[in-house]
């Protein structure tokens, strides 16, 4: 059996580098330069510990002599300092790496929680029908008829209110993500249903119901599979959102615990010393954030347009 | 020929992908004389449709002309610029789609597009267009045309709006009128309206048709001239009448025997094996060599060109007299039941029917939401889509379900695997009563023993799974065997099914339509089923496809001693198949009779006006009875026999009484007043 896993994982592998999408993409520049980006970003905030010179968070690296100095191309910049540093002397840098990987983490995870919920809730509601239908979608519209934000916001507070004091640090993180996620889950599950709709009626799903399948069975192994495309490619182009959606919520200072800064942790920091000249300490994580999510939306975009077969090429 | 309208010649249609150019009609050449219809038959994918695209300059890019010429009256047209091109479509070359629901603009009403066509084409003022629009309409048949005029395309029917788009192809009087597909989404009976409308305006307008389809019967109708597609070539191409009674290609010889026949009883069809090669795999030499049973070197290795026999064009090497030493033609002939020792009819028990479905009723409800109906007072919709259907089922034997679409023939199908509810009545499998099986673990059983085999081969299997996989669904499901006994279980269920065990790997995607079939009846065979639901398991089929997948069932049905239900709209297929026939109207049976006698003494007048209404290829040039009325809104049944408004025998009783099946002298079951009173 081994053998033949392996011939599929291989057949599949040659599939997908010779599938239609491969070929567009070896053919589009616009895809490959995003996905370059996307690609240097993940890597440098996976491996942050190890690229970034200085750890920012570890106080007894910190030196107050080091505090405030410009990027290293300007007068009193410091080479070993290359973006300049914050009122603490921490590099910026390295502060970016760090909480760009935080931003990362919360956006990719938050995405995770909302597509598991909103296809799970969307396969329900095509495929069952009738009450069930009905009852999660009015659901979706009541929560599509406040800002994705205000959403976040609303469980963000209720969470810090259950939850005692001392545990707050460690999870607020995992609180974050819950909050954006659920905050997002009404799109997966508007297209779900939808395309659930569509499958449900085709015939192959009639004969497993015919052959005798459980429901269950049914829409998991053989709707979800004909459903899920389109999900990857929302998630794609969610998952810029959720990071700005934290550094929103970061910014207003509800987001993130400060021992572990997100960039919109640090842009909120930086943007006290807008006025007195620092612009450093605010502009490179704004840039870092604007690439990561422009890269992220680019490649989602590109993916959308590519994998429709009526684009015409 | 000198004079003639269009002149095709040594067309090559070519689509550049990323693997290479696909050449899908490769050097064709053909002409139409004046007046004369030229039929263009072939399977899907044959380069027919893409023929026609080319002559109007409407191939869809990135397809492109890559080589010959069309002349229209001796002027070239295939280099025209877009904008003269467009003046040579509607004002000299008429054309007629597959559906008449996407032909017509449903934003403007269709008197509005045709004085625009008029207008634009032939200079008139809007009310001299007015009154040649209203003309047109009355020569396609529109009753009461001037009061039609101002509606719009989806106050009309299917029937009548293909009559529009009929009248909207001659109205600048063309010379010509490509035709693709123009009955195909129609019912059998509204065919046979639009055939005879296009046959009488073409003659009274002496207007050369170049009719496009995959029906011979059509052909047989209509064509003066045939020519037979094959992989973008023209294999052959001659008289209609020739072309039905001797065809000289091998192809056609096949394709001829394995049209199932109304008009005679087969007890087996031809069958080509194999499928026409995809355009990116056509072999060297004659495209058909493969599949031809007569295939010599020469055929693999040269391409053929039309070789002149008589009054036809064969591209075929078996025609030609240079070469001295060639295989003999292939035998193609149907095996015939005259040609057969009739066999006893095997002991059926009527007794104990293996399925019994007793005043079955199945109602849809197809109202508007709750608050629509509030705010517009309206009540509730019911469609009866089944309306008290009773019949049983012996065991071993075919059951055929005929009628047009609409008529609840594949209602009665879901009712008895249980994918819709019933509203009344009983259906009972094996002495079962559906009514005392409440839960799944009560279905179970019978599941197993009751398989469905659907129409359409490409939404029937599931796109992300290996065929081995499809297949081995229900064996898991039952567990009937594991492993190594599973794989070899899925082996032999593909062998039996005509495929190969390695095709197993492969996803649906990857087969032709006909082998996608094969998988879903290898499916439906997986869990050894003692009863077989076939809806339409070869409408979506080609031809020379639909001949395999018939025998395929025939002999599965022996093999296996499976009883069929097969739900047709097609009666020559279920002559060939079914031991007896329920005729479907309007959710009730009508007639149900033996086949044989079905066919020879049909007695409801229905059951009449559908075997008259078939197209078959034993009509060459013969003129056919007028069918009349289309079918009524299912929302509103008429009163009494619903068949009442159409039937020519109806009077006052048929109006106010409903029929009720009774056995007439012949043998059959009618439910007719008109068949009991004997008028």
């Amino acid at each position: 059996m081994n053998g033949t896993y392996l011939s599929r994982i291989t057949s599949f592998f040659y599939r997908a580098c010779n599938s239609e999408l491969a070929y567009r993409f070896r053919h589009s520049s616009t895809a490959i330069v995003a996905a370059l980006v996307c690609l240097v970003c993940i890597v440098g905030t996976l491996l942050a510990p190890w690229l970034a010179p200085h750890h920012p968070f570890d106080l007894k690296t910190l030196d107050l002599l080091d505090s405030l100095l410009p990027p290293f191309w300007l007068q009193d910049g410091k080479s070993s300092y290359p973006l300049g540093t914050d009122n603490q002397g921490r590099d910026i840098f390295s502060a970016i790496l760090y909480g760009a990987r935080i931003s990362l983490f919360v956006g990719v995870g938050s995405v995770f929680f909302s597509l598991v919920l909103g296809v799970i809730l969307g396969l329900l509601a095509g495929y069952a029908g009738g009450k069930t239908d009905a009852f999660i979608m009015r659901v979706a519209d009541v929560q599509l008829a406040f800002p994705a934000i205000l959403i976040a916001l609303l469980i963000d507070g209720i969470a810090r209110l259950l939850i005692p004091k001392d545990a707050q640090e460690q999870i607020a993180l995992y609180v974050l993500i819950l909050a954006i996620g659920f905050s997002g889950w009404v799109q997966y599950a508007r297209t779900v249903r939808g395309s659930t709709m569509v499958e449900k009626r085709k015939e192959y799903v009639q004969a497993a119901h015919i052959i005798g399948r459980h429901p269950a069975a049914i829409m998991f192994q053989h709707v979800l599979p004909n459903v899920i495309g389109p999900v990857f490619i929302i998630a794609t182009l969610h998952i810029g959102t959720a990071v700005i959606t934290e550094a929103t919520l970061s910014y207003l200072g509800i987001g993130v615990p400060p021992t572990r800064p997100s960039l919109g942790m640090l842009i909120r920091n930086g943007n006290d010393f807008l006025f007195s000249g620092e612009w450093w300490i605010v502009v490179f994580p704004g840039l870092m954030l604007v690439t990561m999510v422009l890269s992220i939306n680019v490649l989602g975009n590109w993916l959308r347009e590519g994998l429709n077969p009526r684009a015409g090429l | 020929m000198p004079n003639a309208l269009l002149q095709v010649s040594h067309l090559r249609v070519e689509f550049p992908t990323r693997h290479g150019v696909l050449t899908a009609v490769d050097d064709v050449s053909f002409d139409i004389a004046p007046g004369e219809v030229l039929g263009v038959v072939g399977e899907s994918g044959a380069g027919k449709s893409l023929t026609g695209n080319a002559v109007i300059g409407l191939l869809e890019p990135p397809g492109r002309i890559a080589g010959g010429e069309i002349h229209l009256e001796g002027q070239r047209i295939d280099r025209l610029p877009l904008q003269e091109m467009r003046h040579v479509r509607g004002r000299r070359i008429g054309s007629v789609f597959q559906d008449p629901l996407t032909s017509l603009n449903p934003l403007y009403t269709i008197g509005q597009q045709l004085t625009e066509t008029i207008q634009v084409h032939l200079g008139l003022s809007a009310n001299d267009a007015r009154r040649r629009a209203v003309e047109l309409l009355q020569e396609v048949g529109i009753a009461a045309p001037e009061q039609r005029f101002d509606q719009y395309p989806h106050e009309f029917s299917g029937g009548m709006r293909q009559r529009v788009v009929i009248a909207l192809a001659l109205c600048a009087n063309p010379r010509l009128i490509v035709a693709d597909e123009p009955t195909t989404a129609l019912d059998v009976s509204i065919q046979a309206q639009i055939i005879a409308v296009l046959k009488r305006l073409t003659r009274e307008h002496d207007t050369a048709v170049m009719l496009i389809t995959h029906d011979m019967g059509v052909i047989a109708e209509i064509a003066d001239r045939v020519a037979v597609m094959y992989a973008g070539r023209i294999i052959e191409i001659g008289p209609t009448r020739e072309m039905i009674n001797s065809p000289r290609h091998p192809y056609t010889m096949g394709l001829m025997g394995s049209i199932p026949s109304i008009k005679e009883d087969v007890v087996r069809l031809v069958q080509i094996d194999g499928a026409m090669p995809r355009l990116d795999a056509i072999p060297a030499g004659c495209a058909f060599n493969p599949r031809c049973p007569s295939a010599f070197d020469r055929c693999r290795s040269e391409r053929p060109p039309l070789i002149h026999v008589g009054a036809m064009g064969v591209a075929c090497w078996l025609y030609d007299s240079s070469i001295d030493t060639k295989p003999n033609l292939p035998s193609f002939e149907p095996v015939r039941a005259r040609d057969v020792q009739p066999t006893e009819p095997s002991l059926m028990n009527i007794e104990q029917p293996l399925l019994e479905l007793r005043d079955v009723v199945c109602h849809y409800d197809v109202s508007s939401p709750w608050l629509n109906r509030r705010i517009d007072h309206r009540p509730r919709q019911m469609v009866k889509a089944v309306d008290g259907v009773s019949f049983a089922l012996r065991r071993g034997e075919t059951m055929a379900l005929v009628g047009e679409s609409g008529c609840g023939k594949s209602t009665v199908a879901r009712l008895i695997v249980g994918l819709s509810r019933l509203n009344g009545g009983t259906i009972a499998f094996d002495g079962a009563n559906f009514a005392t099986l409440k839960s799944r673990a009560d279905w179970a059983p019978l599941r197993r023993r009751m398989q469905m085999i659907f129409q359409d081969p490409y939404a029937s299997l599931n796109p992300r799974w290996r065929a081995a996989d499809i297949i081995a669904e229900p064996i898991r499901l039952y567990g009937l065997a594991k492993d190594e006994a599973l794989q070899r279980r899925v082996d032999e269920l593909l062998v039996h099914a005509g495929l190969s065990p390695r095709d197993g790997e492969k996803y649906p995607h990857e087969f032709s339509g006909g082998q996608r079939q094969r998988v879903s009846v290898a499916r439906a065979l997986a869990g050894e089923p003692d009863f077989l639901i076939c809806d339409e398991p070869t409408s979506a089929l080609a031809i020379s496809t639909q001949a395999q997948i018939l025998n395929l069932m025939k002999d599965l049905q022996e093999r296996h001693k499976l009883t069929y239900l097969f739900i047709s709209h097609n009666l020559a297929i279920v002559r060939y198949l079914a031991d007896r026939v329920a005729v479907m109207y309007l959710g009730r049976i009508v007639e149900m009779a033996p086949t044989a006698t079905l066919f020879s003494r049909p007695q409801h007048p229905y059951t009449r006006m559908l075997l008259d209404a078939v197209p078959d290829v034993e009509m060459v040039g013969r003129a056919r009875m007028p069918v009349a009325g289309e079918i009524p809104n299912p929302l509103a049944p008429p009163s009494g026999c619903a068949f009442h408004p159409r039937c020519p025998l109806a009077n006052g009783r048929c109006k106010t009484e409903v029929p009720m099946l009774k056995t007439v002298p012949s043998g059959s079951d009618a439910a007719c007043h008109a068949v009991e009173e004997g008028r």
